[in-house]
């Protein structure tokens, strides 16, 4: 860039010292909702204000490029190698399977691990009955059951685009296309699940539209489990973020994106479902792969077994975690999004710990320990007012909770004399009264 | 000062039942009345006296209104009016202070100062003022509590700056405001030895300033004085990065020819002109080098005094 002689920039440099614009107008002038008038105003002020001019620079919302520019390098290599073999997995996978499999395996065979559900009703229908018998009506149910019909739809139309793919013989160029369309889109969203919370990340989770500041509702907890995340919920009732990436099970992981994906599909239309499923495919073949018999089934059951968990692992049993801003945050999807749950105004959160539909948050307000319980999964809480042990002292703070179950549990305090003093406590009628662990 | 817009408000009634309901502003425990208080408060501050029904309705319109009614909701203490605000905002308001602070301690010190602020801790008149009163609904509630964010940063700055030791003033050469210059003959150079600027460049350099209108010096000053990257003048103006490479380019060639051009009109040959610019970028670092140390020498105290 051509140089500014001294002199100019020193008289660009004065100037600036009359009445500065307030925090609306310079908001109004970032997002560019000023009229001509105004926008001359306050731009005739800011060529002349270097403090304005910082503090609209600095308010300007992050770009997804520059939080991912601050993510550690070596994270960001291990997402972008993890992308491109689940790329290549699933183009080998797909190619493999439309050249073996008869469009008939497709439409006889029958979900082996649900056998259980009527032969043909799908995984939406299932859901369906199950929230029927299981719950109440109820709008969050109802945008579980829409999530479970979007991520069939995907999991149909990939089938049938393959199965249709076949018969033209272009099937390969089209999920080399869908994968490449996935890589791309699952690039962003594997910055913004598994790397390790830059900021402003928890931030976009819930999607903040510039023109009616609407927000989408958080995504319903499921209605009900099926077989297999009912065997893993139960196992770790409460899951933290970090654990997720480091020891959750596969096929919860797969029904992550799927759930994803289905979220997706419902947000945006019919266009961008197939994008997301190509990895959840490769997630898949990696799972089942080495589980096969035959070297010849292999890769049919490989393409198989990526539908049929598409449509059992809609619903997954929700997690927690508590944010670092003190908030109580829950995820549907395997932790790929997450939503604020509202528990208390004014209270902050350290410590939560689920145990299927029951949830304990802990934390604290105004240095007062606080409690709260939720029996449905989040919904509605109650403050637990809990007693501590026989003289121990008012607890300042919760900063850690585990429940094994609906009665038992531990929590680690802070006692209110001195907050280095931490005490742990256990419970066995659900968090109302708390003794001290006898000592060996 | 905010006041009365000539417009009567009462021939926008029925936009403002609208932005009312809009606004959600019941759940909130505001009244139509209550709501268009806060529309007649926004009018007093933001249309000129001389705004007519247009200009009145398009500043309504363009209204935040649902946010609006959530933050006035929050600064009269509605408890629903919270539980929206915290669910929807609390994580973005950290986060942005996190990137502001781009440290964590930090930023979690200034959104807790500004949460302070938001539920109200400041008492006029022995009642509680929420910041978010001052809330008018011009921009979206996320981009005011980040530039809410970020005045408070620079002006945390600006107190460290204050007490901010004497050496490193001296290091940035800051504290020596530039003497007013005297005259000089034409066709002599460098009145001032403090500065070497003879003040024809000053007059012919704002001369030029003054040609250019306020987006191009903003742009200016973004890149030049604020050390702006393309990309963020770009995001700022809405514009393509290489609209404002283009224009950044043009302006300079631009600036420098309209001041060699206003220094010929004040007497100088275009030769001295030229060399009064090219001189000056390098002169003006090694006067003020010696000017600082004239000064250190000769009032050592009088810096600190005029630093308390």
């Amino acid at each position: 860039m051509a140089e500014l002689p001294k002199i100019v920039r020193q008289r660009l440099r004065a100037g600036g010292g009359e009445v500065h614009p307030d925090a609306d107008l310079l908001t109004a002038f970032a997002e560019k909702a000023l009229g001509e008038r105004e926008r001359a105003q306050v731009l005739e002020h800011l060529a002349a204000c270097a403090a304005c001019r910082e503090v609209v620079a600095l308010a300007l919302p992050q770009e997804e490029g520059e939080q991912a520019r601050a993510a550690p390098q070596g994270m960001r290599g291990w997402v972008l190698r993890w992308q491109t073999a689940a790329a290549l997995a699933t183009v080998a996978v797909a190619a493999i399977a439309l050249l073996t499999i008869p469009d008939a395996y497709f439409r006889a065979r029958a979900p082996v691990q649900v056998a259980k559900a009527p032969p043909g009703q799908s995984a939406a229908a299932r859901e369906e009955n199950s929230a029927a018998a299981n719950q109440p009506a109820h709008s969050e149910a109802d945008a579980a059951r829409k999530q479970a019909e979007a991520s069939t739809t995907v999991t149909r139309n990939k089938k049938e685009a393959v199965v249709q793919g076949a018969g033209e013989g272009g099937a390969v160029s089209a999920v080399l296309a869908d994968a490449e369309r996935g890589r791309r889109d699952e690039s962003k969203d594997k910055l913004g699940r598994v790397l390790p919370a830059p900021p402003a990340k928890e931030g976009q989770v819930s999607t903040f539209t510039a023109e009616g500041a609407k927000q989408v509702p958080p995504p319903a907890p499921p209605a009900t489990y099926d077989l297999k995340t009912a065997q893993a919920a139960p196992a770790a009732p409460t899951y933290q973020a970090k654990a997720q990436s480091a020891g959750m099970e596969k096929k919860q992981a797969v029904g992550g994106l799927v759930a994803g994906a289905a979220q997706q599909q419902s947000e945006s239309g019919a266009g961008k479902g197939t994008a997301t499923a190509a990895p959840v495919a490769a997630d898949q073949a990696q799972v089942a792969g080495p589980a096969q018999a035959g070297p010849a089934q292999a890769p049919a059951r490989a393409a198989n077994e990526t539908v049929q968990v598409m449509a059992e692992t809609v619903a997954v049993a929700p997690i927690w975690r508590t944010t670092a801003a003190g908030g109580l945050e829950r995820s549907h999807d395997a932790g790929r999004n997450w939503h604020a749950v509202p528990v208390s105004a004014g209270a902050v959160w350290n410590a939560v710990s689920s145990v299927g539909e029951h949830v304990w948050a802990g934390g604290h307000r105004q240095r007062t320990a606080v409690l709260y319980h939720s029996g449905d999964g989040g919904a509605h809480w109650t403050r637990l007012e809990f007693t501590g042990p026989a003289g121990a002292a008012p607890a300042a703070d919760v900063v850690a909770l585990n429940f094994t179950d609906a009665q038992h549990g531990v929590m680690t305090v802070v006692a209110a004399e001195d907050p280095r003093l931490r005490q742990i406590w256990t419970t066995a009628d659900g968090g109302h009264t708390w003794t001290a662990p006898p000592v060996h | 000062m905010p006041h009365k817009p000539a417009v009567d408000l009462r021939r926008l009634e029925a936009l403002f039942q609208e932005l009312f309901r809009k606004s959600e502003g019941e759940q909130y425990g505001l009244t139509a009345v209550d709501f268009f208080r806060i529309l007649a408060e926004v009018g007093a501050k933001y249309l000129p006296a001389s705004a007519g029904e247009t200009e009145a309705r398009a500043l309504y319109e363009s209204l935040r209104a649902e946010e609006l009614a959530l933050a006035r909701g929050c600064a009269a203490g509605n408890e629903r009016a919270w539980e929206v605000f915290l669910t929807r905002f609390r994580a973005k308001l950290y986060d942005a202070a996190r990137a502001i602070t781009r440290d964590d301690a930090s930023g979690r010190e200034l959104a807790d100062s500004l949460y302070a602020s938001l539920y109200g801790t400041e008492m006029r008149e022995g009642v509680r003022v929420s910041k978010l009163t001052f809330y008018m609904g011009r921009g979206s509630l996320e981009g005011w509590l980040r530039t809410v964010l970020a005045q408070e940063y620079v002006n945390q700055y600006r107190k460290r700056r204050r007490e901010v030791s004497l050496d490193e003033h001296l290091e940035q050469g800051e504290q020596f405001a530039e003497p007013a210059t005297a005259g000089g003959n034409p066709g002599t150079l460098p009145a001032d030895p403090a500065t070497g600027a003879d003040p024809r460049l000053e007059a012919a350099a704002d001369e030029a300033l003054a040609s250019l209108d306020a987006e191009e010096r903003f742009i200016l000053a973004s890149y030049y004085l604020d050390g702006r990257t393309l990309a963020q003048i770009a995001r700022t103006l809405g514009v393509h990065e290489s609209t404002i490479s283009r224009k950044l380019e043009k302006l300079a060639q631009e600036l420098r020819k309209k001041t060699l051009a206003a220094l010929e009109r004040r007497g100088m040959s275009r030769r001295q002109a030229e060399e009064a610019l090219e001189a000056d970028v390098r002169d003006l670092s090694v006067d003020v080098r010696g000017r600082l140390a004239q000064e250190m020498s000769a009032r050592p105290f009088q810096a600190r005094r005029s630093r308390e």
